[in-house]
């Protein structure tokens, strides 16, 4: 695999056949014919991704730890700007369903 | 607004394809909203067998030109239920605006009485032994399920090979939730579902002229739907009218404990906020860089929505889109594939004819295993701010309206709509789309506009849809088919 540079303009990536099918054989993925180039092709796209996304500045240890996601409204007081700006009321009690 | 673009807002409007000739009893009924047909359903004007009859026989008469279903439902069954509704409803247990109403979900969602295939050979006898969460609310409601639509393998996909746009039945529906949409757009039932892990309910509403609304992250449940990836997926309501999608979306909403993901929030009464306007709201905006990557049309129609919104009293202003907003798609793109990736695990290991022979799926899942789980983890740290800054964005506005995007429906694409369309994926925070005009060249082709909101807000983004759909026509237009 040659990832050439990472960061703000990462450079083309390319990953070859016989590494896919080494990686694919290491997991107990059979391959069919084409298979190999295909991933390959695919892979490096993905790749590709990846090297944007470690080109975003994160303190990772000051990140927001993962949690899904939005299940629950976050607490106020780590949003104050959430409730601060509503022009519409929330519904009254009478106008939610249990 | 380039000069091309400077038609009057009555010559966009006289742009409508004409009118259909007087309809007969049959489409008349088929035609008809979840809510137009609920209000006659409870008055005892309208008769379920009739109703069921009507969708029956337009599906006969239409599928195979449209080719919106998987899998159709017994016929007789249908009926039968449609009786037990009349009788219900004829003794006063009338169970609310779905009952007796014809719907249809997505192939992925798991059905007891008709195969659940995801359009993947892999699961193509597979029989559910329960009932998607989704699929019980909906019949607990009184909806009869009369089949499944159609979806790219696996869901995977921004087109539905196999389905035909009732606008134009040489164009793609868009996809992936295509059969759904198409399934609406032309009159074969009152309303369906779909998925949207990156716009999946909105592209095909979009193309197909139609509503289209993703719900918050946790709002529906989705449990026994077949995922993509379980920390993008949502599953909403595709609709006639945003009257119908506050209906669907009640009806299907609310917390399930079988689902870890399901959130307990209060449902809210969404037809009951429904008419309340949007005088002194703030609309944000996209800035002029992003609006300048749309396709002329869809920003026109986009231009003319907004003004729509300022005679309605609202605001509109430009807000800046999160910062981190360029790494967003690559964040969705990297998170969607490496969950599907784990969720195929398995499969994988089996011989690759299994998919089928014509399967694109697996080789992407393929290459979805081969990254590194580091990448996966930075991925999600990544999304973590970007949800921050879209709860501050919001703190501005109280809707963020976008242009819709072109689809698969249109060889033209459209770039960046994925961007706009994926941000609410990954946020999950909830978004819709309206039709908000239709192409400037031929064939004419719907377009739409998207909305979003903060979470568990859908009742305002409901509103802000209701506001604007009743201050056009566009929803009243129908395909020729």
């Amino acid at each position: 695999v040659n990832i050439g540079g990472v960061g703000r303009d990462p450079a083309p990536i390319s990953i070859s056949p016989r590494a896919v099918s080494e990686l694919c054989a290491l997991q107990g993925i059979p391959l069919g014919e084409g298979d190999a180039e295909a991933v390959a092709a695919i892979l490096a796209e993905y790749l590709q991704l990846v090297a944007t996304i470690d080109a975003v500045e994160l303190d990772a240890e000051a990140a927001p730890p993962l949690q899904l996601m939005i299940a629950q409204r976050p607490e106020v007081p780590s949003y104050p700007h959430v409730t601060s700006s509503l022009t519409h009321s929330t519904a009254p009690p009478d106008q939610v369903q249990s | 607004v380039t000069s091309e673009q400077r038609l009057s807002r009555r010559d966009f409007i006289r742009r409508w394809i004409p009118p259909l000739g007087q309809p007969s009893v049959d489409e008349e009924m088929a035609s008809l909203t979840i809510a137009e047909a609920g209000r006659r359903l409870a008055a005892r004007d309208l008769s379920p067998v009739d109703l069921m009859q009507a969708i029956l026989s337009r599906i006969q008469r239409l599928d195979p030109k449209i080719g919106a279903f998987v899998s159709l439902a017994d016929p007789e069954r249908c009926l039968d239920r449609a009786r037990e509704a009349e009788i219900e409803i004829g003794e006063g247990r009338y169970r609310g605006k779905l009952h007796g109403i014809p719907v249809a979900v997505k192939d992925t969602h798991y059905t007891r009485l008709l195969p659940t295939t995801a359009r993947s050979p892999l699961l193509a006898a597979f029989n559910p032994s329960f009932d998607a969460t989704v699929v019980a609310k909906l019949e607990g409601a009184g909806a009869i399920l009369v089949g499944k639509t159609n979806l790219p393998e696996w869901s995977f996909g921004g087109g539905t090979p196999g389905t035909h746009n009732p606008w134009d039945i040489t164009r793609d529906p868009g996809g992936s939730s295509g059969g759904s949409a198409a399934a609406v757009a032309a009159d074969l039932v009152l309303g369906a579902t779909g998925g949207d892990t990156s716009g999946s309910i909105r592209s095909p509403a979009l193309a197909c002229g139609v509503v289209g609304l993703k719900p918050t992250f946790g709002r529906v449940s989705r449990r026994g739907v077949v995922p993509i990836s379980w920390t993008l997926d949502h599953v909403g309501p595709i609709s006639k009218c945003v009257e119908d999608a506050a209906v669907l979306l009640a009806g299907i909403a609310g917390h399930d404990p079988h689902d870890p993901n399901s959130a307990s929030n209060p449902v809210q009464v969404y037809t009951a906020r429904l008419r309340r306007g949007i005088r002194g709201w703030t609309i944000g905006i996209p800035s002029e860089a992003v609006l300048a990557t749309c396709a002329s049309d869809t920003l026109y129609a986009f231009q003319q929505a907004l003004t729509v919104f300022r005679e309605l009293g609202a605001t509109v202003r430009e807000v800046a889109l999160p910062t981190i907003f360029p790494a967003a798609q690559a964040c969705q793109r990297l998170i969607r594939i490496a969950e599907a990736a784990a969720y195929h695990r398995l499969h994988l290991r089996l011989p690759p004819e299994r998919y089928g022979p014509t399967s694109a799926v697996r080789r992407q899942v393929v290459a979805g295993s081969l990254l590194p789980a580091a990448a996966y983890q930075r991925a999600q740290l990544v999304r973590g701010v970007f949800i921050q800054q879209m709860w501050q964005m919001f703190a501005e506005i109280d809707i963020l309206a976008t242009p819709g995007w072109r689809t698969a429906a249109d060889a033209q694409g459209f770039p960046s709509a994925p961007v706009l369309s994926a941000m609410f994926n990954l946020s999950g925070f909830p978004a819709m789309v309206v039709p908000a005009g239709f192409t400037q060249d031929e064939p004419t082709l719907p377009l739409g506009i998207q909305m979003g909101c903060r979470p568990f807000e859908e009742d305002v983004l409901l509103a802000a849809a209701f506001a604007y759909e009743q201050a056009t026509e566009w929803h009243g237009r129908k395909p020729v088919l």
